[in-house]
C-alpha cells in the first residue's frame, strides 16, 4: 500500500485515525492505553506492509527477528556489564550491525534487481536502534516499543530515517492526547499538498523525464537542459511530496515527524543543500559513518577523506552502478572544495559580515541568487548521473548541453513538450484561441515548469503554506467566513484533484503479438 | 484559537470533497464511457479506443449476435462487412497482442448468460484469429495487466473507474467537445492509410531473429498448445454447440516463415498447426479457414505494414471467405494438403534475394 492509493486514503487512513482517536477519547484513562495505542500502530503498520508480497514480508521478518534477538542479548549484557568490560557489548553490536549491512549489501549487489520493499530504510533504522541501545535507548527489552519504532508505517517506505527517540518521543502519551483541531487541519492541508506534489507535478514531470532519457542521443541542448531540470524537480516533488503526506498523517494524530526536506534547492552551497535535502539521511551518515571515521577530529586531510567516504557510501546506498558512485563523488568533491575554500578564506563569515555592514539588500539578494543558481546547476548535473542508466548515458546528456551543434536552432522537441500536456490545462485552453497557435504545445510545458520553479525557489514549502493556512483558520478570531471558505475550497479541490489523478486508464504500447 | 473557524474549515473541506466526488461519480455513472454500469446512451459520441478497459463493458452490454476475437490480426476487420455479407450484427473485441488467456477472459464475458447482452441475443458466431506462436504461452499468461476493477464483480474497487481523471477528461469531456464518436465498425483499426503498406516500409522495420543451429524437436510445441487449447479455447466450443466458431490462421507474410526457418523450428511449427487444426476439426460447430498459403498475397510485401500485419483489403477478403467458404478446410486431410502447399511456397521462395536487396 502507498499513501497515494484509493485503498489507503479511503479505507486504511480513516480506520487508522478512528482507532487512534477512539483510544484517545475512550481509553485515555486506562492504564494500558499507551500499550494499546502502540499495539494499534503495530497492527495497522503490519496491514500497511502486508500487500507487498511474501518476499518483502519474509525479508522484513528476517531483519526483525535478527535485530530483536540481538536486542534481547544486548539488553541482558548491558544490564550486567561491568565497568570497563564494554568490549563485549561493542562486539555484539558490531555483529548485529554487520548482519544488517550484509542484508542490505547482499540485495544491492547480488540481488539481481530483486529488492525487498523498503529494505534500505528499515535497515538504517535497525542500525540506528542497535547502535543507540544502552546509550540514547534504555536497555530494557521491550518488543512492543521496538516493533512500534521499526514498523511505524508513515516512515517505513520512504523515510524519514527517523531515530528512535524522535519517533517514540512523538508517540509518548499519544493515548492521552486530545485531538487538536489545528493539528488535524494542518495534517489535512499538508497531506493534500503532498498528494498533489506527488501525483500531479511529479507524475507529469516524470513522463517528460522518461521520454527524454528514452532518446538521449537525439536531443538538442535545450532538450537536455530541460530534461535534467525536470528530473531535479520531479525528484523533489515526488520525494518531498511523500514525506509531506507522512508528516500530514502524523499531525492528524497529534504527533510530529522528523522533517526531511526544507526547500533544498534554495541552498546557497552544497553543505547547505545536504542540511535541507533528505535531512534524516544526512544525519544518519554524519552520525554513523562520518563521526566513527574520526569526523573532523583527525586533521584536515582525514576530514576531507572522511567526507569523500561518506558520499561514496551514500552513492552506493542509493543504487548499484558506477553512475551512483559518480553522483556521490560529485557531491563529496564539491563538499571538500567548499571546506578548502572556507578554510582558506574564511569566506563565509567575512563576506556575510561585510554584506551585513553595507546592509545592501540588493547585493545580498544578488549573491543569494547567484549562489543558489550555481548550487542548483551543480546538483542538477549530479542528478543526471543518478537518473541515467550508466555513466555513458549521463555524459551523453551533459555533452549535449556543451555541444555547439546541439545548440543550433535553439530547438525543443515537440514530443518532449507534449509530455507536459496535462488534460486539465489543455481543456482550459480550449476556451481560448491558444490551441490554434502552432506553438501551443509548448505553453503547457512552460506553465508547469515555471509553476514548479516558483514552488521550489520561492521558499514557500508545503509545510510553511500549511502552517500559514492552518494559522489563518485557527488563530485569527476575525478570519472572515468567506476567507475561511475559500481556504477550505482550495484544499478540498486540491485533494479531489489528487484523488482523481491516482489512477489512469490502462494503456499499452503496441507490440507485435 | 477560534474553534468555530476550525470546525467550519473541517466541515467545508469535507463538504467540498464529498460534493465533488459525488458529482464526478454521478457523471461517470450517467455517461459510463466504459459501459460498466449500463448500455451506451443514445446519441452520446462515445470514444472507444481502449481494448483493455472498454472490451469487457462492450461484451456485457452491447447489442450483438457475433463477435471478433483475437490479436491485432483482427483489428482491421470492418464489422459492417459481416452485416453486409453474413447478416450478422458483429462486435469487435480484439486485444492487440492477445494470448490465449486474453481470448479466454473476453469469451468468458461473451458467453456469460447473466449479462444484459446475452439476455438480449444468443451468440450466433465467433470469429477467432488463431496466432499459433502464442499457443506456447503459459495458460494463465496475459499480454497486458488488466484493469481488474472493470473485470471483476467487486463494487468497491469501482472507485478506480468513478474517480479517474482520464475517464472524465478523455472519455467524457473530450467526446462532448469534439462531438464525434468512434465508428464501432472500424474500432481499434491500426495502420489505417495505404501509405503503411509497402515493401520498403516493411523491410526497413524488419529485423531477422538470431539464427539457431539446432533444430527444435518436432513434438516440442505440442504439449503447451494442447494445454492452451483445452484450457482457454475448446471449453467454449464444447459448451456452446449452437454457436458457430470461425477459426482462421491469419495470412502472415513470407517473412514470418523466414523467422520460423531462421529460428529452426519449421517442422515443429508445421506439426503445431496440424495439431491445432486436428483438435478444432473434431467439433461440428467449428469452421476452419487457412489463409496462410494465399501465395500472391503472402509473398508480396506491398500487402503488409510489417512482417505479419496485412492490408485491411485482406480482412475484407477473409470476411467474404467466411461467407462463401473459400479457403475453408473441412478435414485434417484437406488441412495437410494446405500445409503441403505452404511448404512448397516456402521452399520455392527466394529469401536470399528478398533479404539482400536494397530498400
Amino acid at each position: 500500500m502507498t499513501f497515494n492509493s484509493y485503498s489507503f486514503i479511503f479505507i486504511f487512513l480513516p480506520v487508522f485515525l478512528l482507532g487512534v482517536w477512539g483510544i484517545q477519547r475512550f481509553l485515555s484513562e486506562n492504564e494500558r492505553a499507551d500499550t494499546l495505542m502502540k499495539l494499534w500502530l503495530i497492527v495497522m503498520s503490519a496491514f500497511f506492509f502486508v500487500g507487498y508480497g511474501a518476499f518483502s514480508i519474509c525479508i522484513f521478518l528476517l531483519s526483525i527477528v535478527w535485530n530483536l534477538s540481538f536486542t534481547y542479548i544486548l539488553c541482558k549484557k548491558l544490564r550486567n556489564v561491568a565497568f570497563g568490560k564494554e568490549g563485549t557489548v561493542t562486539a555484539i553490536k558490531a555483529v548485529a550491525i554487520a548482519g544488517n549491512a550484509l542484508l542490505l549489501a547482499g540485495f544491492k549487489f547480488f540481488g539481481g534487481g530483486a529488492m525487498p520493499v523498503a529494505v534500505s530504510f528499515y535497515t538504517f533504522s535497525q542500525i540506528m536502534f542497535i547502535a543507540e541501545l544502552g546509550k540514547e535507548i534504555k536497555a530494557d527489552f521491550n518488543p512492543v516499543d521496538y516493533l512500534c519504532y521499526i514498523l511505524f508505517f508513515p516512515k517505513i517506505l520512504q523515510g524519514p530515517i527517523a531515530d528512535y527517540k524522535s519517533v517514540m518521543g512523538g508517540l509518548k502519551d499519544l493515548s492521552k492526547k486530545k485531538l487538536k483541531a489545528e493539528d488535524f487541519i494542518y495534517g489535512i492541508m499538508l497531506f493534500s499538498m503532498g498528494l498533489a506534489k506527488k501525483v500531479l507535478l511529479a507524475q507529469v514531470l516524470g513522463k517528460a523525464v522518461d521520454f527524454g532519457y528514452g532518446g538521449v542521443t537525439t536531443m538538442s541542448a535545450l532538450d537536455a537542459i530541460l530534461v535534467a531540470v525536470s528530473y531535479s524537480f520531479q525528484l523533489y516533488f515526488d520525494f518531498s511530496g511523500y514525506c509531506d503526506m507522512a508528516e500530514g498523517i502524523c499531525r492528524m494524530i497529534g504527533m510530529e515527524l522528523t522533517r526531511n526536506f526544507d526547500a533544498p534547492y534554495t541552498s546557497e552551497n552544497i553543505a547547505e543543500f545536504w542540511d535541507r535535502w533528505h535531512i534524516s539521511l544526512t544525519k544518519f551518515f554524519t552520525r554513523y559513518v562520518y563521526i566513527p571515521l574520526g569526523g573532523s577530529r583527525k586533521g584536515i586531510s582525514r576530514t576531507y577523506i572522511n567526507i569523500l567516504i561518506v558520499f561514496l557510501v551514500s552513492g552506493i546506498w542509493h543504487g548499484n552502478g558506477l553512475n551512483f558512485v559518480m553522483w556521490g563523488m560529485m557531491h563529496g568533491v564539491l563538499m571538500v572544495l567548499l571546506r578548502i575554500f572556507r578554510a582558506a578564506t574564511h569566506a563565509k563569515d567575512e563576506s556575510e559580515k561585510d554584506l551585513a555592514k553595507t546592509k545592501n539588500v540588493m547585493a545580498l539578494g544578488f549573491r543569494h541568487a547567484i549562489n543558489t543558481a550555481l548550487t542548483f546547476i551543480y546538483v542538477t548535473a549530479a542528478w543526471v548521473f543518478f537518473r541515467a542508466k550508466d555513466i555513458s548515458e549521463a555524459l551523453t546528456l551533459l555533452g549535449k548541453i556543451v555541444s555547439i551543434d546541439a545548440w543550433r536552432g535553439l530547438h525543443i522537441s515537440i514530443k518532449y513538450a507534449e509530455c507536459f500536456m496535462m488534460d486539465e490545462i489543455w481543456y482550459m485552453f480550449k476556451i481560448t484561441p491558444i490551441p490554434r497557435w502552432s506553438k501551443s504545445n509548448y505553453i503547457c510545458m512552460w506553465i508547469i515548469l515555471i509553476f514548479s520553479a516558483i514552488m521550489i525557489f520561492g521558499g514557500n514549502t508545503a509545510r510553511k503554506i500549511a502552517e500559514k493556512s492552518a494559522a489563518f483558520i485557527c488563530k485569527k478570531e476575525d478570519a472572515s467566513r468567506v476567507g475561511s471558505l475559500a481556504v477550505s475550497m482550495f484544499y478540498g479541490v486540491l485533494f479531489v484533484w489528487g484523488v482523481l489523478s491516482l489512477g489512469g486508464v490502462s494503456t499499452f504500447l503496441y507490440v507485435n503479438f | 484559537m477560534s474553534k468555530r473557524n476550525a470546525k467550519n474549515f473541517i466541515f467545508s473541506f469535507c463538504a467540498v470533497v464529498l460534493v465533488l466526488l459525488f458529482f464526478v461519480s454521478a457523471i461517470v455513472i450517467y455517461v459510463d464511457p466504459f459501459f460498466h454500469f449500463h448500455a451506451p446512451l443514445q446519441g452520446f459520441p462515445y470514444i472507444v479506443d481502449n481494448q483493455l478497459s472498454q472490451n469487457p463493458g462492450m461484451a456485457e452490454r452491447m447489442d450483438y449476435d457475433s463477435c471478433i476475437i483475437g490479436s491485432s490480426m483482427t483489428v482491421n476487420f470492418h464489422t459492417d462487412d459481416f452485416g453486409e455479407l453474413m447478416g450478422l450484427n458483429t462486435l469487435k473485441l480484439s486485444y492487440s497482442g492477445a494470448y490465449p488467456r486474453d481470448d479466454y477472459n473476453i469469451l468468458s464475458i461473451v458467453f456469460d448468460k447473466n449479462t444484459p447482452a446475452r439476455k438480449k441475443n444468443p451468440v450466433k458466431a465467433v470469429f477467432l484469429g488463431l496466432d499459433i506462436p502464442t499457443m506456447t504461452a503459459a495458460t494463465d499468461e496475459i499480454k497486458y495487466e488488466l484493469p481488474m476493477y472493470l473485470y471483476d464483480k467487486n463494487p468497491i474497487n469501482d472507485v478506480k473507474y468513478l474517480w479517474n481523471k482520464d475517464v472524465i477528461l478523455e472519455y467524457i469531456l473530450k467526446p462532448v467537445i469534439q462531438k464525434k464518436g468512434t465508428n464501432l465498425s472500424e474500432v481499434y483499426a491500426s495502420w489505417w492509410t495505404e501509405d503503411y503498406y509497402n515493401i520498403q516500409y516493411v523491410m526497413h522495420g524488419y529485423e531477422a531473429p538470431e539464427a539457431v543451429v539446432d533444430e527444435m524437436d518436432a513434438d516440442l510445441l505440442i504439449p503447451q498448445t494442447k494445454e492452451n487449447l483445452e484450457t482457454n479455447i475448446l471449453p467454449f466450443i464444447k459448451n456452446n454447440p449452437d454457436t458457430v466458431f470461425y477459426f482462421f490462421f491469419p495470412p502472415y507474410s513470407i517473412l514470418y516463415w523466414n523467422n520460423v526457418l531462421t529460428e529452426n523450428h519449421f517442422e515443429a511449427t508445421m506439426k503445431q498447426y496440424e495439431f491445432a487444426a486436428n483438435e478444432l476439426l473434431k467439433y461440428d460447430n467449428v469452421r476452419l479457414f487457412y489463409f496462410q498459403n494465399m501465395e500472391e498475397t503472402v509473398t508480396d510485401l506491398n500487402n503488409y505494414a510489417d512482417y505479419t500485419h496485412y492490408n485491411p483489403r485482406i480482412n475484407r477478403y477473409m470476411t467474404e471467405c467466411f461467407a462463401d467458404g473459400t479457403h475453408e478446410v473441412r478435414s485434417i486431410e484437406e488441412f495437410r494438403d494446405e500445409l503441403q502447399k505452404m511448404r512448397r511456397i516456402i521452399a520455392e521462395f527466394d529469401f536470399e534475394e528478398l533479404l539482400s536487396a536494397e530498400y
